[in-house]
């Protein structure tokens, strides 16, 4: 009972105080869509799975005979997320919610409630996602399935012509991102445990950097990106093995943070 | 009524000692004051036994219960460390409201009456962020003493309040320790400490380094 008051207190309060960034949402993603939609249109993308491949796609593989590429829409889009669950916890910790732990009497409570609204304000922030983004399509005319407009890989993504491309399922197009979001969301907030979190979110750039540059079953940022799953290139990363790699992690976040936290000096870091 | 037991506690920070074998015992019923200047350990000691920072070495007791091992905060505890923190987009109401529910322990009308004893208007609309400095320490004392916990803890309750402020303060403490709450206070004006506490500790370093047992208090 005391673990539902908290998490609901966390959403609530959660909203109340970064709801300005939510505004930004919108703006982003139509910043995004606009210009495609114009450069793309005329090759026949612009249902909701083209656009959505667009943003959340990422890069093809790397290799030593291209120059590397740097996925920026997938890595602002998702960095911003990133940010949106950077600092509501470490706040939280050092102001009002110190009454709530101690009101609520639980450290573990406090942790997996935390754990549980980071969770949810990923998966807020991808349903407003795909909420604008199928909006554009029905203004644009666009269709509103995952299919992929075949030109998409090639046109857009520059990958070889000479392979017939998957249409996605929606696990792998949206399921994946969202997980694979999840994940490092959790891991970013572990870190704020013991770092300051300007320095976890630099932990968090960096493995989805790392991700872009290795196409590795290890680099867990690759999940995210659908055109670098096995079910388009045969040395792809496997959705199946993502999503236990990607559970184990949610999981070890979930047990190491409240192991951790039940020992964990509330001070602020700053003194 | 509430006891605590502190038997040689240490913490220690970044391989810093700030509190150095602390042992001392406190009881309902009582205003317990603590003195020191910055660094000299009180808001450590302060956060220890609120449950908020881990012992290093030594124990705690709350009523026979070991803080960290049996416990892991007082289960009835007010407390107002350092600075009011509030949800700026409240009322003082509001706020107030939203952290009783946790424990559901004071009705809308305790919260009302709590934040009139403070001196603040419980209809006020005003947000919490445009609050004065002595408003938000008046919220934050309300916020501390609404559920009638058994042990209170004030770090520097009377920072950004005025004189009448300093009055309702006096008030409040001497009306919660008749209920019978031990309320540990720190304070930097030792004439303000000296006319509410029953007990003064003055900390150097992290240890006692003198204790006055306040006559007819």
């Amino acid at each position: 009972m005391m673990f539902f008051k908290l998490a609901y207190f966390d959403i609530k309060n959660s909203f109340n105080l970064e709801w300005k960034k939510l505004l930004v949402v919108p703006i982003g993603f139509l910043t995004v869509c606009f210009p495609f939609y114009l450069r793309y249109a005329k090759i026949g993308a612009g249902g909701f799975g083209d656009f959505w491949l667009y943003m959340f796609g990422g890069i093809k593989e790397y290799t030593y005979d291209d120059a590397f590429k740097f996925p920026v829409i997938w890595t602002v889009v998702l960095l911003y997320l990133f940010y949106i669950t950077l600092y509501y916890p470490y706040n939280d910790l050092l102001g009002y919610g110190q009454n709530v732990l101690i009101r609520s009497g639980s450290r573990f409570n406090w942790w997996l409630s935390k754990c549980l609204w980071n969770a949810f304000a990923v998966v807020t922030f991808f349903t407003l996602g795909a909420a604008l983004v199928a909006l554009f399509c029905v203004f644009t005319g666009g269709p509103l399935s995952t299919e992929i407009s075949p030109l998409m890989y090639t046109e857009v993504f520059e990958m070889a012509a000479d392979i017939v491309y998957p249409s996605y399922t929606v696990g792998t197009l949206i399921g994946m991102p969202l997980l694979t979001a999840v994940a490092i969301s959790q891991l970013q907030m572990l870190l704020s445990l013991w770092l300051r979190p300007i320095f976890s979110f630099g932990v968090t750039a960096a493995i989805l950097i790392l991700s872009a540059y290795y196409l590795k079953p290890f680099m867990v940022g690759n999940y995210a990106m659908p055109i670098r799953s096995v079910e388009v290139i045969p040395n792809g990363v496997s959705p199946q093995n993502g999503v236990i790699i990607l559970s184990a992690i949610i999981i070890a976040c979930i047990v190491i943070g409240g192991i951790a936290f039940k020992y964990y000096d509330i001070i602020n870091k700053e003194n | 009524m509430a006891k605590i037991i502190c038997k040689d506690v240490v913490k220690d920070i970044k391989g810093h000692r700030v509190i150095d074998g602390i042992s001392l015992e406190m009881d309902g019923g009582k205003i317990i004051g603590f003195r020191g200047i910055n660094g000299s350990g009180k808001t450590m000691l302060m956060r220890l036994l609120s449950g908020l920072i881990s012992i290093t070495e030594g124990s705690i007791t709350i009523d026979g219960k070991e803080l960290g091992k049996d416990i892991t905060f007082p289960p009835s505890l007010g407390i107002l460390i350092e600075n009011p923190a509030f949800l700026d987009s409240y009322t003082g109401f509001q706020n107030l409201k939203m952290l009783a529910a946790i424990k559901g322990e004071a009705s809308d009308e305790k919260i009302a009456e709590t934040i009139a004893l403070v001196g603040l208007d419980p209809t006020d609309k005003k947000k919490y962020r445009k609050y004065s400095l002595g408003m938000k320490q008046r919220l934050g004392i309300a916020a501390a003493v609404m559920e009638s916990p058994e042990i209170i803890i004030l770090d520097e309750p009377s920072n950004a309040l005025d004189s009448s402020g300093v009055d309702m303060l006096k008030v409040i403490l001497q009306k919660e320790k008749e209920r019978g709450a031990l309320i540990v206070i720190s304070c930097h004006d030792l004439a303000i400490l000296k006319e509410m506490s029953d007990e003064i500790y003055v900390l150097e370093s992290g240890k006692v380094a003198q204790y006055i047992k306040e006559e007819g208090q």
